[in-house]
């Protein structure tokens, strides 16, 4: 019966070939267009609907037939990549006309890990996937047909690079190393491939295996040649080799003129020195030229539209991430900058509807998620008239006091010693120096990152970012005049915080470097600086939160929780510090005594205070807490101080006697 | 209305105290070296991938509750501040038991702690790459030992599927599972086994493609000389660790064993072990009884000896 079927479409198309119209009937569909909807079952029953999968940044449509090997082949690779990355949201739907009975034998045989659709041939013809096996799609964000393959050998080589290029652009380097791997270790001289492999590789930030595979390539003829020296381009700026990097960008422009990306590496050279308009007239070259891959065009679109935005020009800067996102659909870079230029411009929802947007295609991003966050959280204040007010006048209050230079009343105790709450920070904004980072957005979402990390600590309270914002906005206050430390004093005792924190972004080819200090706004004194670099966008998410512990760590060294022993029975201690203060069970602190001053050739010194005992917080109430006793040199006693420890938190033993 | 869970385990929790046989599922807890905030970042996105509905309350203070739910499966899981820097995770599991398992959350959590930062990952990379090009003839071995899951670790050593072990909980003839380092998984047969050396040769019943070859072994490596050890991974993560010979070889039973400072986890028995240029110098035995920073080494003359009376 089956036989019957194929012939009959066989006999069909020959004769739609002779009538001319088979692109018509079963010609093939074309990057760009919407995937068309459908809803199928696999054998079990269970339901599949394409709408349902909106959400999802990429979708493999595999259709094949279940009795012909070559027909599964890419579908087995990419179900043993699968099966290895499991993180690696590999998502894909076969789809076969044949019947259940074979599909049961099959799924049997092979423990496939994704659904097989069974397909009456309606979808099938909706995709032009009936005559020629396997067909494969790719489906991008919104639904929207990408790639689109027919037929197996190296076809199905060319579906397994383009899906590598794809996971390469939505940052899955793993995965999209895998592939590459996958095909090379069949067709050891496919460029694309090698080439996925050496910018996974420049992604990660594993510039000595980048370079190993570029130079490999570059040592080769043809296309090889020109790929190899375009990516050692990029290796040598990232290291921090200027005039290398010019070398080969000019190199890859006398053999192959028609290519983009030299342009870039060009453009992004000349920024970091400080030369803007000429910087920019490469990225225009770039833009003008169609060799190389889209996503390296994408790249000179999204920087045109970074320096549009810094100059203020937003509706062009709009045009060239558009132009960017349609090149590379997966450009979350572009699609957030897309989103922070409406913020800029006031348009918080359309702001956050484009860092949904950015979310989509990469769930794990952690500007899209903040940004996206703090535009829900704008919305929601603009249709609040009681939270708007209450902005207001806070706002009102740190403008009054700063116009006066007065420090912002604060509740004074009668006992000094006892920390009495949380440990207030005016958090600014970092300052952007060096190269034209990639990303729009940078200082932004640090500060609010940090802000909702430090709040969530229950130790520190974060002047509002939107507060903040808006007293600077009403004093005329710049980024500039903020560099002075007298103004930023003022401000901060305005605001009546115990700290400052002030940071600098260096946006450097080999990375960005982020350097933070605290200041004591009492004495006006800076702590230790804390600084780190962020290598790649990959580990940005776990760098923001080693930079949340540091600050941690040093405000809670210059401003341990203080208290005092309000009475002991045995081994427990009742202690004056309670959850209002941010006191957890499992906090440890000292029995400290002061040491008398020693004067000593004219100079008077006061020593540290002796740790007597160590007590463990057991029970905690609003207002005090229950310890037991861990170590004591002597008997404790009420009124005696208490000050936290940290050193076990920083690794160290819990006494040092 | 999501929280009918936690109530649920409220009533539960107060009858198991009075019939103690009757309570849900055990807790437990674990702390770790991060922020609450910071712990949910982590958790959450983990959860969603393996399939579970997440969905999130905030307790008192800095508390933390999460219920993560999927067929079949619930798991109650609370994240209490320990400190601002570290987190106490408790976590019940209300229903059966869920796939991945609940030691799968524990073991990314532990990974998370572990993973270096990019600079570490940077330093790290120092791995030579004749050792890098190894890695794949690494495979992990599954047995049971007296009723208790066992892991260790095996290499293979011949492309007609011949892979070298240690001996210690295994038997001749024995069956156990092999997972290989792209995800595949077969069963070995043990069809080699000398007690005393220490050492049994498993054969998988396919041909393998990456092979760690005898021939360029090295008998001797120098005191000054860094070997590296390839482990099965654990939590998906890249085991290669670095190390030096700790003094002269030792005789045990007659045998010779070299000490080693090295740091060695359990399940790492039949690593083999490099020298910088990749060639094999020795097979891990195991490691002293209370450290994981000593082990002992079986010598690669000691492998080729159990293999020349094969």
């Amino acid at each position: 019966m089956k036989a019957l079927t194929q012939w009959c479409y066989t006999a069909l198309l020959l004769l739609s070939i002779s009538s001319g119209d088979v692109a018509v009937s079963y010609g093939q569909m074309t990057a760009g267009e919407p995937a068309p909807l459908f809803a199928l079952k696999n054998s079990e029953g269970k339901s599949y609907e394409l709408a349902g999968m909106k959400e999802q940044p990429m979708l493999i449509l595999y259709f094949f037939d279940v009795a012909s090997r070559p027909s599964q082949e890419g579908l087995l690779s990419l179900d043993k990549l699968a099966k290895k990355y499991k993180d690696a949201q590999l998502a894909v739907w076969g789809i076969t006309r044949s019947d259940a009975g074979q599909v049961a034998t099959f799924l049997s045989q092979t423990q496939l890990g994704f659904p097989v659709l069974i397909d009456d041939g309606s979808v099938s013809d909706q995709y032009a996937a009936r005559i020629i096996l396997p067909t494969a799609c790719i489906v991008g964000p919104d639904l929207k047909l990408m790639d689109y393959f027919q037929g197996g050998g190296k076809t199905t080589e060319s579906l397994l690079v383009t899906l590598a290029e794809r996971k390469l652009q939505s940052r899955q380097t793993d995965i999209a190393k895998a592939l590459s791997n996958e095909v090379t270790q069949k067709d050891p001289g496919n460029v694309r491939a090698k080439s996925v492999q050496g910018y996974a590789e420049l992604k990660e930030g594993d510039l000595k295996a980048a370079e190993n595979t570029f130079s490999k390539l570059s040592k080769k003829k043809g296309d090889a040649e020109i790929v190899g020296k375009e990516g050692l381009s990029q290796v040598y700026a990232q290291k921090g080799e200027p005039d290398k990097a010019m070398t080969m960008a000019r190199e890859v422009e006398s053999k192959a003129g028609d290519r983009a990306y030299s342009h870039v590496v060009r453009g992004d050279l000349l920024y970091s020195q400080n030369k803007p308009k000429e910087a920019e007239a490469e990225y225009r070259k770039a833009i003008e030229k169609q060799g190389g891959s889209p996503s390296q065009r994408a790249t000179a679109y999204n920087q045109l539209g970074r320096i549009y935005a810094t100059r203020g020009e937003y509706s062009k800067s709009l045009g060239m991430y558009d132009q960017a996102v349609n090149l590379d659909p997966y450009f979350v870079e572009a699609t957030s900058n897309k989103g922070m230029t409406y913020e800029r411009q006031g348009e918080w929802d359309k702001a956050l509807a484009t860092y949904r947007q950015a979310q989509t295609i990469d769930r794990a991003d952690p500007f899209a998620a903040t940004l996206a966050a703090n535009a829900n959280k704008m919305i929601l204040m603009d249709k609040d008239p009681d939270r708007r007010r209450q902005v207001e006048a806070q706002v009102d209050a740190y403008v009054q006091n700063y116009k006066n230079a007065v420090t912002a009343a604060t509740a004074q105790s009668e006992d000094p010693w006892t920390s009495s709450g949380t440990i207030q920070i005016l958090l600014l904004e970092p300052a952007e120096t060096g190269g034209l980072a990639v990303r729009d957005g940078f200082p932004r979402v640090l500060t609010l990152h940090l802000a909702d990390q430090l709040n969530a600590s229950g130790r520190m309270g974060v002047i509002e970012p939107v507060v903040l914002e808006r007293v600077i906005k009403k004093l005329g206050l710049t980024q500039a005049s903020l560099k002075d430390p007298e103004i930023t004093l003022r401000l901060a005792r305005a605001c009546g915080v115990n700290l400052i924190a002030e940071g600098t972004l260096y946006h450097l080819s080999e990375g960005t470097l982020l350097k933070y200090k605290l200041i004591d706004t009492a004495t006006n004194q800076a702590s230790r600086e804390i600084s780190r670099q962020i290598a790649s966008a990959a580990t940005l998410g776990k760098d923001l939160h080693w930079l949340n512990r540091e600050m941690l760590l040093t405000i809670m060294e210059a401003f341990p929780l203080q208290g005092y022993v309000v009475k002991v029975n045995g081994y427990e201690v009742l202690m004056n510090l309670g959850s209002k203060q941010g006191v957890v069970v499992g906090a440890l602190f000292d029995v400290v005594e002061d040491q008398p001053a020693v004067e000593f050739k004219g100079k008077v010194m006061k020593p540290e205070p002796l740790v007597m005992a160590t007590i463990e917080v057991v029970r905690v109430d609003q207002e005090f807490a229950y310890a037991q006793i861990k170590e004591q040199r002597r008997q404790i006693a009420p009124e005696d101080k208490l000050r936290e420890n940290i050193r076990v938190l920083k690794g160290e033993p819990i006494s040092n006697w | 209305m999501r929280f009918i869970g936690w109530l649920c385990m409220f009533f539960v929790s107060l009858w198991g105290t009075i019939h103690p046989a009757l309570a849900l599922g055990a807790e437990t807890e674990r702390i770790f070296s991060m922020p609450v905030s910071e712990t949910e970042a982590v958790i959450t996105p983990w959860l969603e991938n393996n399939g579970f509905e997440v969905y999130r309350a905030k307790g008192e203070q800095q508390e933390v509750q999460l219920e993560a739910e999927k067929v079949g499966a619930t798991w109650l899981i609370r994240l209490r501040a320990h400190s601002p820097l570290a987190t106490r995770v408790t976590v019940r599991e209300v229903g059966g038991e869920a796939y991945p398992p609940l030691s799968a959350f524990w073991d990314h959590l532990e990974g998370y702690v572990k993973m270096p930062s990019t600079s570490e990952l940077r330093a790290a990379r120092a791995t030579p790459d004749p050792i890098q090009r190894q890695i794949n003839a690494v495979v992990c071995l599954f047995t049971d030992r007296g009723g208790t899951p066992a892991q260790l670790t095996g290499f293979v050593v011949d492309r007609q599927g011949f892979i070298i072990s240690t001996a210690h909980d295994l038997n001749p003839g024995q069956e156990l599972s092999v997972q290989f380092r792209d995800g595949r998984e077969s069963v070995g047969r043990v069809v080699k086994l000398d007690g005393h050396r220490d050492l049994c040769l498993i054969q998988v019943p396919q041909t393998l493609e990456s092979v760690i070859p005898l021939r360029n072994g090295r008998y001797t490596p120098g005191p000054a000389d860094v070997l590296f050890t390839v482990g099965c991974p654990r939590n998906g993560l890249e085991s290669v660790v670095n190390g030096v010979l700790d003094g002269p070889p030792r005789r045990v039973d007659g045998m010779p064993l070299w000490q080693v400072r090295m740091h060695i986890e359990p399940g790492s028995s039949g690593s083999p072990v490099f020298d910088e240029h990749g060639s094999l110098v020795a097979v891990v035995k195991g490691r002293y009884r209370g450290t994981n920073a000593v082990g002992f080494l079986i010598p690669f003359e000691t492998v080729l000896n159990f293999l020349d009376s094969y």
